[in-house]
């Protein structure tokens, strides 16, 4: 089936940390310009970013990101795509469609997404979330060490 | 293309994708192995999601601290160096 590759690919590590490490190259430049909590915001910020660069632009997150500056505060009204899920299921009850709602609110470009789609989309936001995790705390580990 | 868009999603196959999303909640989250509803799993999954966010915030603001008692360039190039040995 079609979605199986959805699942099978592995983020991509080495290009996760090539954009991320550079955007923090970047910060650390600018750092004594900038209060410690102004630069965590831009550091979480790179961490989005880099999460979708690395992804690529296949996926309808990534756009989102990239485009919105996740977390968005998105304008756009519930597009047919969660409409349509009430179609595809009238037997599916209104716990599931209550919680795929709050689902759309957190996968960047949730809202607009057919709900096989959201489904597809979450498992991928998911594996480069827990990517850029391990990431981050990797480099706290080595910045830990040295400081 | 239209094709795909207009492909009737079975419910069979929307619960694949749903125990599928089970798979890669971590093991304290998964609520055992028989059957569990759609709805519980869904919830699940934005608890992780959530949790997930929370915990990029928390490492940004660490590494926020960190780079300000950084100010050493030899050592981050070291960092960096030993970051992609790794």
């Amino acid at each position: 089936m079609h979605n199986n590759k959805y699942l099978k690919e592995n983020p991509n590590q080495p290009l996760l940390a090539y954009h991320f490490i550079q955007a923090l190259t970047r910060i650390n430049l600018a750092a004594h310009t900038t209060s410690t909590k102004q630069r965590s915001h831009i550091i979480k910020h790179a961490a989005y970013v880099s999460m979708a660069f690395a992804a690529g632009n296949k996926r309808t997150w990534t756009h989102a990101v990239l485009h919105n500056r996740f977390p968005i505060k998105t304008r756009f009204h519930r597009l047919s795509g969660s409409r349509r899920s009430f179609i595809v299921s009238l037997s599916r009850n209104k716990e599931t469609l209550h919680q795929a709602h709050l689902l759309r609110s957190l996968v960047p470009g949730g809202h607009a997404m057919e709900f096989s789609s959201l489904l597809m989309e979450t498992a991928n936001y998911i594996q480069y979330l827990t990517a850029q995790v391990r990431l981050m705390q990797c480099i706290v580990e080595k910045f830990d060490m040295h400081v | 293309m239209s094709s795909r868009r207009s492909r009737n999603i079975t419910e069979e196959e929307i619960n694949e994708l749903i125990s599928k999303l089970q798979t890669l909640l971590p093991e304290s989250r998964r609520r055992g192995t028989g059957r569990v509803s759609a709805a519980k799993l869904l919830k699940e999954t934005c608890n992780y999601i959530k949790s997930l966010h929370r915990e990029v915030g928390d490492l940004s603001d660490r590494l926020a601290e960190l780079m300000a008692t950084m100010d050493n360039n030899s050592a981050q190039a070291e960092i960096i160096r030993s970051l992609l040995r790794s």
